[in-house]
């Protein structure tokens, strides 16, 4: 399970639904490159902090633009990560 | 000319008792949209609203763009704005983590992206009325400003404490208590009466006669007019029984409609079954209508506040289709007219009701197709 894969699963519920998901294909991929836009990035860094227990406070100081970005920010914040990819589902069902 | 040309509903006959609040009452609802409320991150409203969501009409409308595109949210009493824990058994305990996605508007631009691209984005907060008020804007929209496609997502949550509760304050809600005493939901009846809140959800698409035929689409309905009003009220939450506000709607629909009013054969109900409505609304069909049969959804749904004027005319179409006008559930009474028994449905147009606290009446006039 790579980070690009929970991402990809992360941009898919986040998006409004039955919305059109660019698959992101490699971590310099920018979020406005792939059809994320501000909204989408806000909404999955909610997920981001529940996967990988990140306070609330601490995420909304971020302002990722790239795959990699995200990546940097939630490993130097982490308190916990996910385990597998049923894990993930599980918590953004 | 303004042709309804795809639909979806949710709704549920299924009712559980909550018994945990001032006012013990059974409610309409679907359970799976509470699930992992908790979270913070799931929108009860917008778990319902995928109820209608169907992915297979949104890639056919993406698809198919025709000319300038609405997209409407009626979203009846704004409870996306659920700002506040609501809590039932600590099993409806929500709060939402991320204040826009409880804002109506960024709700609706949102859900908007799903259609293709819009020429306007807009919503409504007409209480009750919000799902048949928005008629008139559909009209307005495609007859005036050249609008070929107006979508309209309706969907409302009634089920939290707060509402629960003020219904059973305001008497307006049948409760538990009054069950158990043998009183069924009802409307125009003089033993039955009152209404059960239910969750409800509609997405209808109306298209102008142009996009119809460029897509070559058999319609279900033409909208022939509507109309929204208000009376000379003294109580923001109450209704006028001589039927003021139902018959100011009722003769704006016929007049833009330029019908006769003896063209109308059956109507959708407003039918919450209080005691002031039975008394305006009947007043008001009895005045302005000749011939009709009439009947009332709430009964089996809920009242789904401000989807049910829409979602019931739907469910309407599905029923006539079916060769059927139902019954009013549980009238005690022979009645012809406020329909005791399901009958088949007489040729004409169909008329639908509906009112909403803070003084709004609407109505919408269809022809079945």
């Amino acid at each position: 399970m790579t980070f690009i894969e929970i991402f990809n699963y992360v941009a898919k519920v986040a998006r409004p639904a039955h919305a059109k998901v660019t698959i992101a294909e490699s971590m310099e991929d920018v979020f406005a490159d792939i059809g994320l836009d501000s909204l989408d990035g806000l909404v999955m860094l909610m997920y981001f902090d529940e996967l990988y227990g990140i306070d609330d406070a601490t995420s909304k100081e971020w302002s990722p633009k790239s795959v990699q970005e995200l990546h940097d920010l939630v490993m130097a914040n982490k308190t916990k990560e996910p385990a597998s990819m049923e894990e993930v589902v599980e918590v953004c069902k | 000319m303004i042709y309804l040309t795809h639909y979806r509903t949710a709704s549920t006959q299924d009712v559980e008792l909550f018994d945990d609040i001032i006012y013990p009452q059974k409610v309409n609802w679907f359970p799976d949209t509470y699930n992992r409320t908790k979270s913070g991150l799931v929108y009860v409203p917008h778990k319902l609203a995928e109820k209608v969501l169907d992915p297979e009409l949104l890639t056919y409308l993406r698809e198919n763009p025709v000319g300038k595109t609405a997209f409407i949210l009626a979203g009846g009493n704004a409870h996306f704005a659920g700002i506040g824990q609501r809590e039932y058994n600590s099993r409806l305990t929500y709060t939402y983590k991320f204040l826009p996605f409880t804002l109506t508007q960024v709700y609706a631009g949102r859900i908007a992206q799903s259609f293709g691209e819009m020429d306007m984005v807009t919503t409504d907060a007409s209480a009750c009325a919000s799902s048949l008020k928005v008629m008139m804007d559909v009209q307005n929209l495609i007859q005036f400003y050249n609008f070929d496609r107006v979508i309209v997502l309706t969907v409302e949550d009634g089920v939290s404490n707060a509402v629960l509760e003020f219904f059973g304050d305001s008497k307006a809600v049948l409760t538990e208590k009054q069950e158990q005493e043998g009183i069924k939901p009802s409307a125009f009846d003089s033993t039955n009466f009152g209404f059960r809140i239910g969750q409800g959800a509609a997405l209808a698409i109306f298209e102008s006669r142009e996009a119809v035929a460029q897509q070559q689409i058999k319609p279900h309905a033409r909208l022939v007019g509507a109309y929204s009003a208000s009376e000379r009220s003294t109580n923001a939450i109450g209704q006028c029984e001589d039927g003021e506000g139902f018959i100011k709607a009722i003769e704006g629909a016929i007049h833009y409609s330029n019908i006769s009013p003896d063209e109308i054969k059956i109507v959708k109900t407003h039918g919450t079954g209080t005691a002031s409505n039975n008394k305006a609304e009947k007043n008001a069909l009895n005045q302005t209508l000749k011939a009709f049969v009439a009947t009332s959804y709430k009964q089996k749904i809920g009242h789904t506040m401000g989807s049910s004027g829409l979602l019931e005319t739907l469910l309407l179409l599905n029923d006539i289709r079916s060769g059927v006008v139902p019954a009013i559930a549980n009238r005690t009474e022979t009645d012809s007219a406020f329909l005791s028994e399901s009958t088949t449905p007489p040729d004409g147009l169909i008329m639908s009701l509906a009112a909403g606290m803070g003084n709004i009446y609407s109505a919408a006039i269809f022809k079945g197709m």
